[in-house]
């Protein structure tokens, strides 16, 4: 589903269709200096949940070329979400960043929540509803 | 709840912002809070650990314009949420066990 990131060791990838709608907003922001910015936030019910944001790349950022436009992580957020694909998904459930995280032993139904082995030891439900 | 914690972040945020500090800050003091009910007391070297984590990557992204998932606001009012609990307030363990 994923197109691979040029780099050498790629911490995230994008689908085709995230790819192009996050073209879609960084040409609605028309500032070339921008980027999609993924980061890591504690809670949530599987534990971990992601953000994305539309950044300027700073000191210690983790940047990756996509199709056209720079990927930006920060250090402490790319241990987390390494190896993670982020798609695009509009169905009748609402349109929305999906990210599926190889480390993730349990995750949400929203996308954004998901806790890994090091922190749980096993999957289990998170009982949210989704 | 934590005693002696507000359960209202401080305010002063723009709007839209605030909304997420809010949620941050209610977020955060709540698995305190179920987390101490359930045996779990975490040492200062965890909840500054926490802290640091959490303002690490807000300052990373709080630059952004968000577009999705969590908010950089929110790792603010977790940021906060963690400091209010470092400064060792006593525990109130009636709460609402099925919150969050």
């Amino acid at each position: 589903m994923a197109d691979s990131l040029e780099t050498q060791q790629a911490v995230v990838a994008l689908s085709t269709s995230a790819s192009e709608k996050v073209r879609e907003l960084l040409e609605a922001e028309g500032d070339p200096s921008l980027g999609l910015r993924i980061f890591v936030a504690g809670g949530g019910c599987s534990g971990m949940q992601y953000g994305m944001t539309l950044d300027e790349a700073q000191e210690g950022d983790i940047i990756l070329e996509s199709d056209g436009f720079r990927v930006l992580i920060d250090e402490m957020s790319a241990g987390y979400i390494q190896g993670s694909e982020v798609d695009y998904v509009d169905s009748l459930m609402g349109a929305g960043f999906v990210v599926n995280n190889p480390n993730a032993v349990s995750t949400c139904g929203c996308g954004h929540s998901f806790k890994t082995a090091g922190d749980s030891g096993a999957p289990r439900s998170c009982g949210c509803g989704h | 709840m934590l005693d002696g914690i507000p359960e209202q972040a401080p305010t002063g945020l723009a709007t839209d912002d605030e909304h997420a500090y809010h949620d941050g800050y209610a977020r955060t003091i709540r698995e305190l809070d179920w987390a101490r009910r359930h045996g779990w007391v975490p040492t200062e070297r965890q909840i500054v650990l926490g802290i640091s984590q959490a303002m690490r990557v807000y300052s990373a992204a709080r630059g952004g314009k968000f577009i999705s998932g969590r908010h950089p606001e929110w790792l603010h009012g977790r940021a906060d949420a963690l400091r209010a609990a470092l400064r060792g307030e006593a525990l109130d363990v009636d709460s609402d066990e099925s919150r969050g």
